[in-house]
């Protein structure tokens, strides 16, 4: 076999890559992608292990070692569980971009993000309280944003406000697969238009994670305020009156959401402000979270997998007793509704707040 | 493979067999027809002397039996001497290690004496006392389990830590005494159950068991679905006995019942002995637990109960059926109030037990446990039996142990 | 052997039964297929061999039936098949040292059926063991089984491995919780042991143990338990081994049934308790900080300097990375590895603490069911000569319990090399075999020791031992050598080579000295259902073993 030069980019994780390659990989339950597609060359201990092997020369990088990566939906399970917290997306992501510079970007259709028209009067040409849905929900689940509008015109917050921009693609998918000089392009465009705002509310928890930690890496911090929608929803929903939504209701924490930005208390705040029972936890939950598939670009390159995630957190929720599933994040819905059949409901959380929050009546 | 004829006559044969094992071991069988290869009963001592016979036996293409002479085995066997092994001789107590809780004894020692030996030192096995008193550990061991244990639950098996085996083609082979192991299938399993087919068990090592305490706690109920629900209540409430039995006494047996304390409103016994002193629970717990579901018998009955109310375990030719839980659950609904006379349950664990129904006890509601134990049927061929045959024709090529089983 | 398949017949072939998207050649897929965690082949990782035997391609079939055509074809054109589950074998015993196919069962990972009323489930063999064990407890059931894998490891695997978890004392090893299973032959036969017909041996326990060697397990009917409603750990201490022997055989003996016991070695104990002691007699600095190499090994192999706790703070493992991470200085690693290639002197320093050894003990079941057992224990271990330790050592373990394999990692990171062996044997036997196994591997490598998995009847040993060597050829080497050394010891005294790990290729060459003649058996039974020979060959026996059919005969 030929052996390649070992690689300088990845020489800078030769930490991470040696403590995985040579860990009896102790993450692989947590591992969604791993246990979906039954490869352990999915897991965190495989993809490293390849890694590893081409920072040292051991093996090419060819395709399908790329393609191997390319698997990784950047979950970050595996670090919560791992005994050295291992940074396992980070370091994959570094070897996608490795990756990309020599093999080329990965094969996929670019997306097309649709024409955001003006939603219930609430469009500005320089909207300086900026909703960012994200393209996940412009295309899939417009209803949430007509929902939250709903929410905003019921509770008094009339500044949120759509605007030119808004509908562009953050440049997720580029930056996730290792296409960093495409991404970076996406960004800056993204940047110039809502740069403007002085607060931005984001829908999608990958453009929150790339709009708050990513940008700014990229040198693109922007001046804004930037916010989830349950960050933006807390104290908006505090002094509302609520006809409380009774039944079994689980929430799936998103991976970006908790795992990344640590945002697990304001969404369940607010699903217990608005349920008559507890909130019921999954037995995956906080920065224990099971991904659904839904992120990384799984429903795209692996959608078999993607698909088997999915079910895997319905099943929770069903083992759980749950009759609805609730998520505030857009990608999940969609996901764990393409997966739930007449198994459980799945409700967008603003769905479900716009449901309790009545524009009159009293609290039960 | 054509089988070879026996080269040597009879007397021949007798000849070598006397530098294998002493004269006195040898009896002839008298069944013998003119022209056969001959007949004897043997009985071996030692393993050396069990080697040797199965290697002359292989030289001679001679049928060696671990059963008694049948009818018929002389016409089926004529041309080949056959070797009757007897047990009697091989009833030595090799080992009790006492630091680790075992015994280890050769084969042909009856249940009634191995118990009495470990009586002596007050231990005891873990299998049950009384059926088959009479019979060598090692038939028990080879070739009764299965009739009377049936599949699945808490096996009599497992008791055995260590086997001496002669193979058919006169290999001794030992398995390494441990408390588990990890190297590869327990290969002693093959030797349990399968009814010298696959070999001669020639030593055994059990685990054994302190014998102190043996006192039992009997309640009546007055049907199998109480009598389960509060078994399967206790057990889930961290009873861990030695055994547990439900029984209803044969109908001749009206004198045990009455003297048990047995009703027509309480038709059923149910048993269970604890281990030790220390071991889940102690009698005054299981008394507490059981008293409330079902009926305290005073005065306790002992073991000796089954004496009073079924038939003798050697009378016992009814089939024994390892059934789930939730199979006894199911008979227990569809007895309802019913309780059939001579129905046993034994050796009962959180997953199941085994059901039998005495033999001479006739009646739909007898029937329909029948019924029942008819499921668990394995109909011949089993899935089982090409592989057993091509295991059995690899390790006795020449047929020579207990041929036509 | 007949020629083999050009790979792409061999491919094509598969394809047809599995679908080409299930069956794989890629250059990443053979290289992680082409090793367990074995610590050999970890060796050869360090020296950049990371494909030494890769198999000629891995594939997923989705059921039973799909294994079944699989080895159906494989056996007609005499293809080897290694059966694959979570790899998380030590002992090589899925590495394809034959090339061939590596069956992955894992897509067979379907809890089938819970039978709630005799608490009874079956299950796919493909399962993962964590997996598995999360789908019992969501029905408030749990398997009982705990291994330090089983995050990685499946079901199937269990059974082939004979494994055993960290409560066995109570619950058993996973043959002692097998109901039944359903085994694929090579032939393409499918068999349920439960079918036991008269006059039949147990094939559970016959298939049971096979590590892949007779067949593919695809499914299991296990028994299962309640979640227990409570639980109760407690530490003891004893001035040495011997009592602690005596406290735990008492134990067992009494008819209690622990969950757990372990019982540690001085050096073992030493690294359990957390104590920062000062342990050195001879100059080498051991001090608090944990300087030198006994301090530094110390710190590198305790289970108190575990990650995470069990629910899952991340806090600890961020606070293991800052107290390992100095270790990883030259200077140190320099100490560690300087110290590792005097395994005597090293063995000398660790040993010579004046250490008590600790044990830990627990319960389960109802809460006055547990204070009465674990108060029972502690009169038996007060006679056997314990000192109450309270509840700390025993909760600290539990928290930790599975932490202690991310230390692999760093021994490795090192260019060290760690391995564990689990021999088992009678209570009679168990104190010679400790100090025999010691004095045996105690010029090679540095060693530990703690008593784990206690029955009526005996109980084993888990050693650890720590190696280096600079020149990756010469580590293999030594490692070969430890194990020559430590499994030869153990025969002699009597005791069994492997309580839970198996054979695999590490053990196999020691087979004819554990099981003598009995080998004839392993040979019958092989040549009964796979003739030709394709089931993972190689493994449990070599085939050497049965050249001369005297050789090793029963000590
Ligand atoms: C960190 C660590 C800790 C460990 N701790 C323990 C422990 O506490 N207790 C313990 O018992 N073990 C332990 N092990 C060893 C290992 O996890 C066990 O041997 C386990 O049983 C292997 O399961 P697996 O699914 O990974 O099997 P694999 O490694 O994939 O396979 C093991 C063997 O079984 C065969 N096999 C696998 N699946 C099947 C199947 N479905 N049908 C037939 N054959 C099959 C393979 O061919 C191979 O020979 C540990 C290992 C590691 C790395
Ligand atoms: S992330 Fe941690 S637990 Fe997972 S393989 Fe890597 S080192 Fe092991
Ligand atoms: S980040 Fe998620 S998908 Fe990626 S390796 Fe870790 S656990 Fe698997």
């Amino acid at each position: 076999m030929a052996r390649a030069q070992s690689d300088a980019p990845l020489a800078a994780y030769a930490h991470e890559l040696t403590l995985c390659a040579y860990c009896p990989s102790l993450c692989r339950d947590e591992c969604p992608v791993a246990e979906a597609d039954s490869r352990d060359t999915s897991t965190p201990w495989g993809l490293m292990s390849l890694a590893d092997h081409v920072r040292r020369g051991a093996i090419e990088l060819t395709d399908d070692v790329a393609d191997a990566w390319a698997r990784c939906v950047g979950c970050g399970a595996c670090t919560a569980a791992c005994g050295h917290d291992n940074d396992v997306t980070g370091v994959l992501l570094a070897a996608r971009s490795v990756a990309v510079q020599r093999l080329g970007p990965p094969s996929g259709a670019a997306f097309e993000p649709p024409e955001v028209t003006e939603r219930a009067g609430r469009w500005e040409a320089q909207p300086k309280f900026a909703l960012v849905p994200g393209p996940e929900v412009l295309r899939n689940a417009p209803a949430a944003v007509d929902a939250l509008f709903d929410l905003c015109d019921i509770l008094d917050e009339p500044s949120l406000s759509l605007g030119p921009g808004v509908e562009l693609d953050l440049g997720y998918a580029a930056w996730h697969s290792g296409d960093h000089a495409q991404f970076a392009r996406q960004a800056a465009r993204v940047h110039q238009h809502l740069n403007t705002a002085s607060r931005i509310v984001v829908m999608s928890a990958e453009a929150l994670h790339l709009l708050r930690n990513v940008y700014p890496e990229f040198g693109l911090r922007l001046d804004a305020e930037v916010m989830h929608t349950t960050e933006f929803l807390v104290p908006l929903l505090s002094g509302a009156v609520v006809q409380r939504v009774s039944g079994r209701v689980a929430y799936h924490d998103a991976c970006h959401l908790s795992r990344h930005l640590g945002v697990y208390d304001e969404p369940r705040q607010l699903l217990e402000r608005v349920l008559t029972g507890r909130l019921t936890e999954l037995p995956k939950a906080g920065d224990r979270t099971r991904c659904c598939g839904g992120t990384g670009c799984a429903v795209n390159r692996q959608p078999a997998t993607a698909a088997t995630m999915a079910s895997e957190v319905i099943a929770l929720a069903v083992d759980v007793g749950a009759e609805t599933l609730v998520s505030f994040s857009p990608e999940c819905v969609v996901s764990l509704r393409a997966a739930a059949g007449d198994r459980i409901a799945v409700e967008h959380g603003v769905g479900l707040i716009r449901q309790a929050v009545q524009s009159t009546g009293s609290e039960t | 493979m054509t089988p070879p004829t026996s080269s040597v006559q009879p007397i021949g044969s007798l000849h070598e067999l006397r530098q294998i094992v002493p004269t006195e071991q040898i009896e002839p069988q008298l069944d013998g027809e003119q022209g056969a290869g001959g007949s004897w009963a043997l009985e071996p001592a030692t393993q050396v002397e069990l080697v040797e016979l199965l290697k002359w036996a292989n030289r001679r293409h001679a049928a060696v039996f671990t059963r008694r002479p049948r009818r018929g085995d002389a016409e089926r066997f004529g041309r080949r001497p056959r070797l009757y092994l007897r047990g009697r001789r091989m009833k030595r107590v090799l080992d009790l290690d006492i630091v680790s809780g075992t015994i280890t004894v050769q084969s042909g020692i009856t249940m009634a004496e191995l118990h009495n030996t470990l009586d002596e030192r007050t231990y005891t096995t873990g299998f049950p006392t009384r059926p088959w008193s009479q019979e060598p550990l090692g038939a028990v061991l080879a070739a009764s389990l299965d009739a009377h244990w049936g599949p699945a639950y808490g096996k009599m098996e497992s008791q055995v830590v260590g086997l001496g085996v002669v193979l058919p083609n006169g290999t001794a082979v030992e398995s390494r005494v441990a408390p588990r192991k990890a190297v590869g299938p327990d290969f002693s399993r093959l030797f349990l159950g399968s009814r010298g087919r696959f070999g001669i068990v020639h030593q055994v090592t059990l685990r054994i068991y302190p014998s102190a305490g043996r006192i039992v706690s009997s309640f009546g109920a007055p049907d199998l679905t109480t009598a389960l629900a509060a078994v399967k209540r206790g057990i889930e409430r961290g009873l861990h006995p030695r055994a547990i039995e439900i029984l209803s006494p044969t109908a001749d047996r009206s004198w045990g019942r009455k003297r048990v304390g047995l009703s027509d409103a309480l038709p059923l016994l149910v048993v269970i002995e604890p281990w030790g002193p220390l071991a889940g629970r102690p009698l005054s717990w299981i008394d507490e637990q059981f008293a409330g579901a079902l009926t305290r018998l005073t005065p306790p009955v002992g073991w000796s109960v089954h004496d009073g109310l079924l038939p003798p375990p050697r009378a016992w030719t009814a089939p024994v059926v390892g059934m789930s839980w939730a199979e006894l659950e199911e008979l227990g609904i569809s007895l309802g109030a019913d309780v059939p006379a001579g129905l046993w349950v034994v050796r009962m664990s959180r997953q199941g037990g085994w059901l039998s129904i005495s033999d001479d006890v006739r009646g739909e509601v007898a029937d329909r446990v029948r019924a029942r134990m008819q499921q668990h049927h394995v109909a011949r061929p089993t899935p089982w039996d090409d592989v057993q045959e091509r295991l059995e024709r690899q390790l006795d090529p020449k047929g020579i142990l207990n041929p036509g089983a | 052997m007949a020629a083999r398949l050009a790979r792409a017949e061999l491919v094509a072939g598969l394809a047809g039964i599995v679908g080409p998207e299930h069956v794989s050649t890629s250059q990443a897929d053979l290289v992680a297929y082409s090793a367990d965690f074995w610590p050999k082949a970890q060796i050869w990782k360090l020296a950049g061999d990371v494909q030494r035997y890769p198999p000629d391609c891995v594939v997923w079939p989705a059921d039973e039936a799909e294994i079944a055509a699989v080895l159906g074809f494989c056996n007609e054109h005499n293809v080897p098949v290694v059966p694959y589950g979570g790899g998380s074998g030590v002992c090589g015993g899925t590495v394809p040292i034959s090339g061939g196919v590596t069956v992955d069962v894992k897509r067979l990972n379907q809890l089938l059926e819970v039978d709630d009323a005799s608490l009874i489930v079956r299950c796919q063999a493909g399962i993962n063991g964590q997996r598995f064990e999360d789908k019992l407890n969501a029905r408030g059931l749990s398997l009982g089984h705990f291994p330090s894998s089983i995050a990685c490891s499946t079901l199937g695997g269990w059974l082939a491995a004979r494994s055993g978890g960290q409560f066995s004392s109570k619950y058993g090893k996973i043959e002692d919780m097998v109901l039944s299973l359903r085994v694929v032959f090579p032939n393409g036969d499918i068999r349920d042991t439960g079918v036991r017909g008269p006059g039949a041996p147990d094939w559970t326990q016959l298939i049971v143990g096979s590590e892949g060697t007779l067949g593919i397990i695809t499914e299991a009917s296990l028994k299962v338990h309640p979640i227990p409603n409570a639980q109760r750990l407690r530490g003891y201490r004893f001035r040495n081994l011997h009592d602690g022997f005596e406290g735990m055989r008492a134990v067992m003996q009494s008819g209690l049934r622990p969950i757990v016991v372990r019982l540690y070695d001085p050096f073992d104990s030493m690294l359990a308790l957390g104590k920062q002691r000062k342990v050195d007699r001879h100059g080498d600095e051991a001090t608090d900080s944990g300087g030198g190499a006994v301090g530094a090994l110390r710190r590198m192999l305790s289970e108190r300097t575990g990650p995470s706790d069990a629910s899952g703070d991340k806090s600890g493992g961020g606070g293991l990375l800052s107290r390992l991470s100095p270790l990883a200085d030259s200077a140190k690693r320099r100490a560690l590895t300087t110290a590792l290639r005097a395994p005597n002197v090293l063995n000398r320093l660790a040993h010579s603490a004046p250490s008590p050894c600790l044990m830990i003990i627990g319960f389960d079941g109802e809460p006055d069911g547990v204070a009465a057992d674990s108060w029972s224990a502690g009169e038996l271990l007060a006679e056997a000569g314990g000192t109450d330790a309270g509840t700390g050592p025993g909760e600290a373990w539990l928290k930790h319990r599975y932490s202690v394999a991310f230390k692999q990692a760093k021994m490795f990171e090192m260019g060290a090399f760690v391995d564990t062996m689990e021999v088992a044997t009678t209570w009679d036997r168990l104190e010679s075999l400790y100090q025999a196994v010691r004095k045996a591997v105690r010029p090679h490598a540095f060693v530990m020791a703690h008593f784990s998995h206690a029955y009526r009847e005996g109980c084993s040993i888990y050693f650890t031992f720590a190696a280096y060597h600079s020149d990756p050829l010469r580590a293999e080497q030594l490692y070969d050598t430890i194990w020559n050394a430590a499994s030869e010891a153990t025969l002699r005294a009597g005791a069994t080579l492997s309580h839970h790990h198996g054979v695999g290729l590490s053990k196999r060459k020691h087979m004819v000295g554990e099981h003598g003649a009995m080998v004839h058996v392993w040979r019958a039974l092989k040549d009964s259902v796979d003739p030709r020979g394709i089931m993972n060959p190689g493994k449990l026996f070599t085939d050497e073993s049965f050249a001369d059919p005297t050789h090793g005969a029963t000590a």
